[in-house]
Order: C-alpha cells, then sequence, then structure tokens
C-alpha cells in the first residue's frame, strides 16, 4: 500500500514537471534548427562571430535558425543561422527581424475586429498563402483581379507588413497588400483626393509606366486606399485605373466635417500668393494675401513632400505655399485653430532656432572633445575589462554549463566513495 | 532552445532522470536506501554531462556530431554505473550492467515519449 502510494505520488510529481518541457537522460536536449523568413519589410543585416556586419537579407527570404541566444545585458534577443554552402560559418540575427514558420503555434493570430472589405488589383491575381509570410508554402488558389471579399488584417512580429485572412472558394489562407495588389477602403464615406496639378496615373504601384494624365483640380472620390509603402491610392478617372502616388495628390479630412471644426491656418508671411495650380511658376489668382488672414484648409498635400493646402480667399479657390523648400524652415502660414497652441508652438520653435544655433557653433568642437573622452573611457575600460567581459557567447555559455556539470559529476563521484566508504 | 535557458534544462534533465529512475528501481524491488541513493548519486554522475556535452557539439557542429557524441556518452555510462553498481549496490537479484541497461532505458524511453506527448 505505502509502495503503491509512494509510486503513485512520484508519478504524479514526474507529470507535473512535464509542464516546463523537460528533457529525460537519453534525451538530452537537442536543439532542433527551424525554419524562419525575413520578416522585416527593409530586409535585415547579420553579423559574423566577430559582431561585425556580413550582409543584408531582403525581407521574406528563408533561413535555418539553429539557437537563439539573449544577451544578458542588454536582454536582446539574436538568432544563429549558417548558409547550407557555409556549413560551419555561423551568423547572428536579430529575433526582431525574423518570423518563424513552424506549423501551427506561429501563425500570427489576426482580429476579426480588424475587417477590410477588399478588392484585388493585380492582374495576375493573388495567390492565397499558408500562411502570413513569404516563406510559406502557396496554396495554388488565385483569386483574380476585380474580385471582392472580406480579410481580417494581422500584422506579424518585427513587421508592420500586414498580411490578411481570407477565405476563396473553400481555400483559407493568407495575402499579403504590398505593391498595391489589394486595395480597401471602398465605403470609407466622404474622403476625396484633389490634384493640385497635373498628375499622371501608373499601371503598377511603381509607378513607371504612365496610363492617363488627370487634370490639376480635379477631384476624385473613386479610389482605394493600398499598402502604406507604395505611398499612394489606386484611382478610377474617367474610366481608367491606375496608382496615384500619394505625392501628388492631397486629401480631404471628412472628419472635420462631421465634427464642425475649423482648421485654420493663419497667413503670417508677407507676399503669400494664392495660385491656380500648386505650381510656383504657373498662374497666380492673387499676389498678396495680407499677413494675419485666417485660410481654411479644405485639402492638404503630403506635408513629407511640399507643403500646399487648397483653400479660399475672397470667394476665390486656388493654392497657398505651406513650407518654403530648401536649407531654411519657414511657414508662409501657422496653423491657427487654437491661438494658444500657435503662440505656445511659435515659443518652442524659437527656443529651438535658438538652440540649433548654439549647437551648430559649438557641437562640432564638442563633439569631437566627447568623442575623444569615450574613446580614452572605453580604451581603459577594455584594459580593465580583458579577459573578464559579461558578454558571453553561445559556446561560453554551454562550455561554463559543461564544466558545472563536471563539477557535479566530480562531487558525485567523491560522494559515492564517501558514502560506500566501509567502516573498519 | 534559448540557450541562456541550459542550465535550467540541465536541472530539469537531472531531476526527471532520478524520478524514474527511482520509481524503476523501486519497482525492481531495490528496496535498501543505500542502493537508492547510489542509483541517485550515479545519476548526478552521469546525467550533466550526458546532457551538456552533446549540446556542445550540437551548437559547435551540428545535430548528426551532436548524435554520435550523445551514443558514446551514452554507452561509456551505461559501463560507469554498471561499475558503480557492481561495487556498491547489495542489491543482487539483477546483473549490474543489465540494471544499469534497464534502468537508462526507462528514463530514455519514458523521457522520448513525454516529449512527443
Amino acid at each position: 500500500m505505502k509502495k503503491t502510494l509512494l509510486i503513485t505520488v512520484v508519478c504524479i510529481l514526474a507529470i507535473i514537471s512535464l509542464q516546463l518541457a523537460v528533457f529525460a537522460d537519453m534525451g538530452a536536449p537537442e536543439i532542433e534548427p527551424y525554419k524562419a523568413s525575413i520578416s522585416n519589410v527593409n530586409g535585415a543585416k547579420y553579423y559574423n562571430s566577430e559582431g561585425n556586419e556580413a550582409g543584408k537579407l531582403d525581407y521574406g527570404t528563408t533561413i535555418t535558425i539553429s539557437y537563439e541566444i539573449e544577451n544578458w545585458e542588454t536582454k536582446e534577443r539574436t538568432a544563429t543561422f549558417s548558409f547550407a554552402e557555409e556549413q560551419y560559418e555561423f551568423y547572428t540575427i536579430s529575433i526582431n527581424d525574423i518570423t518563424p514558420l513552424e506549423d501551427e503555434a506561429e501563425k500570427v493570430k489576426y482580429s476579426k475586429e480588424d475587417k477590410e472589405e477588399l478588392i484585388i488589383l493585380s492582374e495576375d491575381g493573388v495567390e492565397i498563402s499558408e500562411g502570413p509570410a513569404y516563406g510559406y508554402e502557396k496554396t495554388g488558389v488565385v483569386i483574380p483581379k476585380g474580385e471582392e471579399l472580406t480579410g481580417y488584417r494581422t500584422e506579424k512580429m518585427g513587421s508592420a507588413v500586414p498580411w490578411f485572412f481570407v477565405t476563396y472558394e473553400g481555400t483559407s489562407g493568407w495575402v499579403c497588400e504590398l505593391n498595391g495588389v489589394i486595395g480597401y477602403g471602398k465605403d470609407y464615406e466622404n474622403q476625396k483626393l484633389l490634384t493640385p496639378r497635373a498628375t499622371k496615373i501608373y499601371k503598377e504601384a511603381d509607378y513607371r509606366k504612365a496610363v492617363a494624365v488627370i487634370p490639376a483640380n480635379t477631384i476624385i472620390t473613386d479610389f482605394l486606399e493600398i499598402d502604406d509603402w507604395s505611398q499612394g491610392y489606386y484611382v478610377t478617372y474617367e474610366g481608367v485605373s491606375g496608382y496615384l502616388s500619394n505625392g501628388y495628390c492631397a486629401v480631404n479630412f471628412p472628419w472635420l466635417e462631421t465634427e464642425k471644426k475649423s482648421f485654420e491656418y493663419e497667413v503670417n508671411y508677407p507676399e503669400v500668393k494664392l495660385y491656380k495650380e500648386a505650381n510656383t511658376n504657373g498662374e497666380v489668382l492673387i499676389d498678396n494675401i495680407p499677413v494675419g488672414t485666417k485660410l481654411e484648409y479644405f485639402y492638404g498635400e503630403d506635408i513629407r513632400f511640399t507643403g500646399w493646402i487648397y483653400t479660399s480667399y475672397n470667394n476665390v479657390n486656388g493654392w497657398v505655399y505651406y513650407i518654403e523648400d530648401g536649407s531654411v524652415y519657414k511657414d508662409y502660414l501657422q496653423y491657427a485653430n487654437d491661438a494658444i497652441l500657435a503662440q505656445e508652438s511659435e515659443e518652442i520653435e524659437e527656443d529651438v532656432i535658438e538652440e540649433n544655433e548654439e549647437v551648430t557653433e559649438n557641437t562640432v568642437t564638442e563633439r569631437e572633445n566627447e568623442e575623444t573622452v569615450m574613446n580614452e573611457v572605453a580604451t581603459e575600460e577594455q584594459k580593465e575589462n580583458k579577459g573578464s567581459s559579461t558578454m558571453v557567447s553561445a559556446t561560453q555559455i554551454v562550455i561554463i554549463c559543461a564544466m558545472f556539470g563536471v563539477t557535479i559529476a566530480v562531487t558525485s563521484f567523491v560522494t559515492i566513495a564517501l558514502v560506500n566508504r566501509k567502516k573498519k | 532552445m534559448i540557450l541562456n535557458n541550459l542550465p535550467f534544462i540541465m536541472l530539469k534533465c537531472l531531476i526527471l532522470t532520478i524520478i524514474i529512475e527511482l520509481i524503476v528501481a523501486i519497482i525492481l524491488k531495490v528496496k535498501d536506501k543505500k542502493d537508492l541513493l547510489n542509483v541517485v548519486l550515479v545519476n548526478c554522475l552521469t546525467n550533466p554531462i550526458v546532457v551538456s556535452f552533446p549540446v556542445y557539439f550540437n551548437i559547435k557542429y551540428g545535430i548528426f556530431e551532436r548524435r554520435i557524441c550523445l551514443i558514446i556518452l551514452e554507452i561509456l555510462t551505461l559501463f560507469v554505473e554498471g561499475i558503480i553498481y557492481k561495487k556498491y549496490l547489495s542489491f543482487k537479484k539483477i546483473n549490474p550492467f543489465i540494471l544499469s541497461l534497464i534502468l537508462n532505458s526507462s528514463s530514455y524511453i519514458i523521457g522520448e515519449f513525454i516529449n512527443n506527448i
């Protein structure tokens, strides 16, 4: 009875310990390699055993990871891999730049709340993959151009490239929206595009082959959103569809109309002109809008490229230059929706300009001095810490563990001898 | 596998091996407490080396080399444990080398079964 009870208790303890994924004697941990794909859309750098950059892998490249290791100081995890042709040459890559391709466990969950109504835009259609990364197998099922279906958006870890989970003709899987192959946002209400100048639309999202020209000041309502990396929209104008770069169009803000908020700019620079098109060489409608004039924003260009807004002055609609291009940043217009906010931002800008000027005068000298000091400190630290660095490699970890194991073994051997020593 | 967890993995391996081999030893009617203690100590002697050395070969060379190392170490383990059992165990019903084989096989089989659940 006692023996049975003892055995039962020990078995239960053993089962509980299984939750920790324990390996038994003969099952000494085998480091199973696994396949992963590069999930960083900008590619991923990899480093050799000396820590020097050895190259860069493109998005979607599949590699086989041997093992992972965590830096004890920075807690950053890296994965180690090798190329087939260099079996014993190992490289490391950041764990944030890869996505494992293991079966069920790594398929990223999608949110049913993040739903989009998709339209396939690619001439060749889009093939469904088994998982949300290029390394997954293809299903062979191609969704043709023009097909409309529901997709559930997801983002892979370490990458902001969204894949959509879709179901088409009984096949479920994942499609990627890169390169503008998928459009959505058809049901976005009241959003419009306006062309600041005569603008081309292109056959593909690489903006190489033009298919039509849209005249200046054309309002476009028939358009779809595409992936952020293609930086544009899929538009239809007079029966012709194509890709329009968001650097060459202005958008409105529909929420302004529904929330009835004013969105004004104040002219704070003399001789601001109202143009017919967003072109400083084009026709001038009004030569000088007085300083202090409040202009309402109707459409605006992406501030990253140029700075034009479509507005109205004295019942004349036209374009006003928002930001001066070049080395000096000046606002021709000032956002005046909130006077206090405007004043604060002015003060902040003045402070920033003053700081920048001071920094410019002293930066070079100070930086050189700092670098010299840092280099000296680093050199001294290296001398002091030589041979006692806390940065350990994978091999060092295993050697330490093996030495620890040997220590235990020797201790056990001695213990066995002592325990079994025959008493005289 | 994150290599930083290797010490914990070694510890868990050792604990589970000891548990399984103790159970099997008891089932085989090894009753003497000193004999059971020897079973525990023998596993402390062999298990850490059998776990850590193949990992080194795994990361340094590859899975194939790791398996060769493991096979060699396991054979050595059988002999070392058998010799210790022969010298120190009062349990004589089973040949010590066969006892070593049974205990190690049990921990291996049960361990593989557990891993594949």
